[in-house]
Order: C-alpha cells, then structure tokens, then sequence
C-alpha cells in the first residue's frame, strides 16, 4: 500500500444536499479528495435532522448524516448574505469541482452558474444533479429517492401482482444509480481535463440518470408495446424465489437457472423424482422442504452444490460479527464528537495499493471554519470581517 | 487507437477490456464517453447476449435488446482458452489494456495463467476491476450467486415486500447494474490516481457489499435506537409519506414539515382550497409532529381524506398540480408511462441505441451531460467475434514494432 489516495490533490466544493448529492461527494473525499461542504445554520443540509437521531433534534445527531458525509470538512457560510457569492468564487478558484443537487434556480439565485464560475477558474468541472434536470417542464420540480424511483418507474416494478407496488423499500437511486452515475461523470471529466487543459459543466437529470441504469423494462416496451408487470422477473430462470424458513421471519432466497442444477436441488432435498414434476409441484415441496430447516441450513445444503442461494439477512445478520460483511472489514466504526462511537457502511471494494478505511466521521456544522483564510486565498482578517457580516457563521 | 481515428471524446484514451459476462453496463459506461472497448467473449458469446428482453417473439442471440442496449459502440473479439494462438493474442490484448471488467475468481484466472499478478508483471499500469457474488475474500467468496441473492444476502430483499408476504426483490436486476456501475467508478478512480499511487490496482468488488450500501439507515437503525427497520408494504411511512391510490393508479406524496421534508401545509391547503370534506382537521399543532404522525389511527384520518380527494384525479395531474405547489408528489409511472412522459421527451432523453437487423432500437439516453465531450450511444452491438481477426491484426503489428 502506498500512502497516496488515487484523489489526492482534488479539492471540491460541494453544495449537495440530503441523498444523492452528498453520496457523490463522499466517494471523492473517501479516495482523498478533499471536499468542503457548504452550509448554514439558517439552513443546514436537510438531512442532518433525519432519522436515525442519537439525541432529540439537534444537527450533529443524525446516523443518515454521518454515514453520507465521512471525510468531508464543513464551512458554514449564509448564502443569503451579499458577502457570500465574492467568498464562494474566491473558494472556487483553486477547486477543480463544484457541485450542486439543487432546482436550476437556486444556483441562478446564488450568482453561481457556470459561467459565474468558470470565468475565475476555467478548468474548473461544475456538477449539477437536479431531479430533473436544467430544462424541460418539470425543471424545478422537487422529490425524493422514492420520487425519481416512481416518475422512472421503478418503483412499479417492486411488488406482486394485483396489490399496489412498493418500490424497493427505500430511495434506492438515491443510494446507488444517481451517485454513481455523477461520480463517474466528474472523474471522467477529470480526465478529460488532464488532456485538454479544460474544466467543463456536467447537468444531471437524476430520472434520466435512473433511467439509464434501470433500461430493461423500457427497452421491451419501446420495441414491442409490452408493458412489464411486477412478478415477472422470473424469466430465464427454472425457478427462483423466497421460500420461509423455520422460525419467525427468516427466509432463504433460491434461484434455479436450468435444468442441471433443479436436478441438483431435487438431490439435495432427497426427492431426485422431484425434478419430472411441474414446476408447481416443485415450488410447493419446495417451500415444504425449506420451512422444516433454518435458512442458514437451506442455504449451505444448496450452495454445497453450487445453487445459487442465500439467507434473506436482516440488519442484525448484515452486521454479525461473523458474518461474511465483517470478515471483509466491510463496517468500518468511527468516532464522533456528539454521536460517539457509531457504525458506517465502508466501501464495497478492497484496492490492492490504496487503504479504504475512512480517516474522518463526518463534519460537525462549520467544523472547518478557520480553514477558510487557507481555502479561499483571504486573509484572517478578511474572513473576521466576513464573519462580522454575517457571511460566516 | 486500433483504427487510427482519435476523438476528442472525455475517455478517448482509454482502453477497455470487457472479459465479463454480465457487467456490460460498466464498460458501456466508458464506451459512451469515447472509450475503447472491447468484449472478450468465449466461443459460445457471453450470457448478455441472451438476456431477456427480446426483439419480437424471438429468443435467439442475435435479437437480445438488453445486449443491444450494452454493447452497441463496442467491439468484440473471441477468445478460446485452449487454444494457444487466442491465448498469445489476449495476453498481448491485456498488455495493451488500461482497465479490465472481470466477473471471476482470482483462482480460475490463477488456473487459466492470466491472474491479476501475472498479467501486472507485464503491465503494472493495469486496472483490474472484479466484480462477485461475495468478493475475493471471506468465508463465502465461492458461493454461487446472481442478482436475486444479492439482493438478498445485501439486506435489500428484507425492506422490499408487503408486511404480510415474504421479502421480495424488487425488478429491473438492480444489484447488477449497481455493482456494474460501481466497477466503472472504481476503474476510474484507480485509473485516474495512478500517477498518485504508483500504478494500476486490482480492485475486488462484492455485490453484496454494492448492495448493502443501498440499505439506506437500516443498519444504523439498529446500532443507534434498537429499530429493526423492514418491510412496509403499502403502509405510508408516516401520514403524508407514502403512496396513495388515485383515479387511474397510485402517487407517491412525500410530505412533512418537521425532519426530513417539506410541504405538509401546502398539501393540507391543496386539499382545503379544492373543497376536500375534514381537510381542516389537519391543520391542528399535533399534524406538526412526526411521531403523531406514524400513529395507525392518523394514517388512517390522513389516508381517508387524500383520499377522497385523489380518487377523481389522475396520477400525472395530481403531480403537476402538486409540484406547482412545491409539494414532492410524483406519479408511480410503469415502463410505458415512463417512456412516454412529456418530460423526458421534452428533453429529448430516449434515443437510437442500436439496431437489430434493419429494425432501428430506442432506449434510454444519456445518463449525464457533459458540454464540452458529449455522451454517445454506439451505433450497434457487434456481431460475435466480429473484430477478432481485425485486433489480432493490429496487436501483431504493434507486437513487431515493440
């Protein structure tokens, strides 16, 4: 391992708020670029007040907070103040990115588009990731994980037949597609620069950006008229499904490609006559079979034989100390000066020359205040009388 | 670049082998923005190419949308393993190479002579991204998986589902194209950072963890307050967060005024203004409250009133309505629907992006807009190993001028 993060040198200045946004930011700082979040106290990201809090209301309590903002530094500067746009742009001339998940509007309102931007700094790479994008009808509409899951019609798809759909559950772009997409973006971006000399503006839709990685279900229906419905996922699959298990709520999920390995699990439940019945038949012996055995047992009998198969964990299971998320270093602890010693989902990925431990929690609100003379090429004083404006707070 | 052309695309400099058989979104991600890629297929072609959906009621190889969608803009070229002419031309493919998407075990590489060491001992400068069920490493690195398991062994499938069914997994292969477009970020950032950190890495990607980072708080959930987080069903989250039925369906409303949201009192005066009966009862302090909130009987008070409201509306008038308000509604849209909303076609955002036989495909576009080095679909997916005999060609020449 070497001591340099692949990012290192990258600095990014980052109004991004709630889901998608802050994710984005937080896998450039977690490879060592050096993001500095901007908020407020009149207003803070949103999701600092999100569920799970560790006290009663306060902005540095929040697990949702913590887990999206690991290696991150925080100013808080009052964008409402007419000192404030000066200080961004002076900040903005040494970053080589600066991001926002806001509605087109509130960057114009800021005197902080890209042209605003690029004329102090040419090479910088300027993000946005509205819900929707920079243009279209519904421009400066507003929503949620769940929201750009429903407009792309993902959420649809999550559920059975004749009962009403229920999404995955969760804002799921919020956490995968659309913070990945914007990462790849940028760093793409960057590599580009790296060539040409040259910073560039990136505009995000987070339903076009859903969308893209969610193509399958559209693709039928653009060329056939088929409309998907949820239960139908099955296909190219002998059988594949949830099957109860003994005891309360725990559950195994089967998947059967083909006809070698429903030999296979036919074997393993000693009914190899099993494997000539109907697939209806099988499904209900099946589900008789799993029920009599916890799920643990169901999914080593099939993977011994090569069946794709697993326990569905729970939260208590992802985290078990020997399971196998931990016997990777997958959680990572950390501690925090209000919340103390808590856990965070690490990164999904081991690199064979750079450490993917974190070496920060995440920011208290202004944390990072007296770095801004440093960040934003001003003098102590120039940033006390900033302070005494009310521009920093 | 093989056929001498040099675009000023963002990636036009980088080199991508595709040696996967399901990971096709990751290197699409950087064939769109100038890359090149190539597939490297063995004899029979790569499962992708029979993936469902299907042009027509065809079912064969060569009428796959889904590895249309993928492919189109990429090469391919087919590599037998046993055989030692192919074997010379992917090491020399890989020496040439500056990031790898793999979907395999180190050990069946070790087996078949091209593990990740011995190939960096040729090309330090190598990035080499493998995706698996379960990584590399652990007690469950061999375990046989695939999109359903995990989903399931990621925790996803456990808040998915109706309270009084089992866990679901949600459609669309979410972990797979997750964990796919997890490997292209991480491919690039390690290809970025070579310089910083001295070279290429090989990167070991699990599913299961890509899926895990979706479980949003479930886990802190659990460590900070001693909540089980699961599945909802169709139970709203809390009184004006959840989805509600409609004329012609359902809307998604996320409202609230304290915590995490906005729009509770717009909501409660769309409702007053448009004459909806005991829409003033939901203007009292406790409606401020988010444990109130959650309670059944004021789910219920909250469901019966929107809903009166909503049955005579449809979904995609309730949402420009309630937007014109600056409420976070939304439409729960299924794949027609989606494909044909005025938005996104305003945008322009569905486009060519490919073609099987004569018949011009359409699909999803550009996930991103960059101004200066635009996003592009390819213009069809190969054939299978229809530049094998093209790159031998031109990796010997370059292995001569070497």
């Amino acid at each position: 391992m070497t001591g340099k993060l692949p990012l290192s040198g990258i600095c990014v200045i980052d109004f991004t708020w709630v889901g998608a946004g802050p994710f984005t930011t937080k896998i450039l700082a977690d490879f060592g670029a050096e993001v500095i979040k901007i908020e407020s106290r009149t207003r803070p990201d949103q999701l600092r007040r999100a569920e799970p809090l560790v006290g009663s209301r306060g902005l540095e309590e929040s697990g949702y907070f913590a887990v999206r903002n690991t290696n991150k530094k925080s100013v808080s500067i009052d964008m409402k103040e007419p000192g404030a746009r000066g200080l961004v742009l002076n900040m903005a001339r040494n970053a080589d990115v600066m991001a926002n998940s806001f509605s087109p509007k509130a960057m114009k309102k800021f005197g902080l588009e890209y042209a605003d931007v690029a004329a102090v700094n040419p090479r910088i790479v300027f993000l946005s990731m509205p819900m929707a994008g920079a243009s279209g009808p519904y421009r400066d509409y507003i929503g949620y994980g769940m929201s750009i899951a429903a407009i792309a019609g993902m959420f649809g798809l999550g559920g059975a037949p004749g009962r009403p759909p229920v999404g995955t559950g969760t804002n799921y772009p919020d956490h995968l597609p659309n913070p990945l997409h914007a990462a790849f973006s940028v760093l793409a971006a960057l590599a580009w620069r790296r060539r040409s000399g040259k910073g560039q503006e990136i505009a995000i839709s987070q339903i076009e950006s859903t969308m893209a990685a969610f193509p399958d279900a559209v693709l039928d229906y653009a060329a056939n008229g088929r409309v998907s419905r949820p239960g139908e996922a099955s296909e190219g699959y002998v059988l594949r499904g949830v099957y109860p298990c003994a005891g309360e709520e725990r559950w195994c999920a089967i998947a059967v490609r083909n006809g070698a390995m429903l030999s296979a699990l036919c074997q393993v439940m000693g009914q190899p006559a099993l494997a000539s019945r109907s697939r209806a038949d099988i499904d209900e012996a099946l589900r008789a079979w799993t029920r009599s055995q916890p799920a643990e047992a169901v999914e080593r009998l099939l993977q011994s034989s090569s069946i794709p198969a697993s326990v569905v964990a729970q939260p208590a299971d992802l985290i078990a100390e020997d399971g196998q998320l931990n016997a990777r270093g997958f959680w990572q602890h950390l501690d925090h000066p209000v919340m103390g010693r808590t856990l965070y989902h690490g990164i999904a990925a081991k690199f064979s020359r750079t450490p993917t431990n974190y070496r920060s929690c995440a920011p208290l609100l202004g944390q990072h205040n007296d770095e801004l003379p440093a960040i934003a090429g001003l003098s102590a004083e120039q940033c006390q009388a900033l302070a005494a404006q009310g521009v920093i707070k | 670049m093989i056929d001498g052309l040099m675009h000023d695309k963002a990636l036009s400099d980088v080199r991508v082998l595709d040696i996967s058989q399901q990971l096709g979104y990751a290197s699409k991600l950087f064939a769109d923005l100038g890359a090149d890629v190539t597939l490297v297929e063995p004899p029979g072609g790569i499962e992708a190419r029979r993936h469902a959906p299907f042009l027509g009621g065809r079912r064969d190889g060569e009428a796959s949308l889904h590895f249309q969608y993928l492919s189109a803009g990429k090469r391919s070229v087919v590599i037998d393993l046993a055989v030692e002419r192919d074997r010379v031309l992917f090491r020399e493919m890989l020496r040439h190479a500056d990031i790898v998407v793999d979907d395999r075990l180190q050990a069946d590489w070790r087996r078949d002579g091209f593990a990740y060491d011995e190939v960096a001992s040729v090309n330090p400068n190598i990035v080499w991204c493998a995706v698996t069920p379960f990584g590399q490493t652990g007690p469950r690195a061999q375990d046989a998986g695939d999109d359903m398991v995990a989903m399931a062994s990621g925790g996803m499938a456990w808040l998915t589902g109706y309270a009084d069914r089992g866990p679901l997994v949600s459609e669309g292969e979410l972990a797979v194209y997750s964990s796919a477009q997890y490997a292209a970020v991480m491919g690039m950032i390690a290809y970025l950072g070579r310089e910083a950190t001295g070279g290429g890495q090989f990167i070991d990607i699990s599913m299961q963890e890509v899926v895990a980072l979706g479980t949003e708080t479930a886990p802190q959930f659990l460590t900070l307050k001693g909540v089980e987080r699961r599945r909802l069903g169709e139970d709203e989250r809390q009184a004006g967060i959840g989805i509600y039925p409609c004329r012609d369906g359902y809307v998604l409303l996320y409202a609230a005024d304290s915590g995490l949201g906005t729009g509770w009192s717009d909501v409660v005066a769309w409702l007053r203004e448009s004459g909806t009966p005991d829409a003033d009862s939901l203007s009292t302090p406790e409606w401020f409250d988010n444990a109130f909130k959650a309670k059944p009987d004021s789910k219920a008070r909250f469901r019966t009133i929107f809903t009166e409201f909503a049955r005579t509306r449809g979904k995609q008038e309730l949402f420009e309505q309630g937007q014109a308000r600056h409420i976070a509604i939304a439409p729960i849209n299924d794949s027609g629907e989606a494909f044909n909303d005025a938005h996104l076609n305003a945008c322009g955002f569905f486009t060519r992006i490919g073609a099987i036989s004569s018949t011009e495909l359409k699909g999803p576009g550009a996930p991103y807009h960059l101004t200066e080095t635009p996003w592009t679909a390819g213009l069809r997916a190969p054939s299978l190993g229809e530049h094998t005999d093209a790159v031998r060609k031109a990796m010997l020449a370059q292995k001569e001028f070497a």
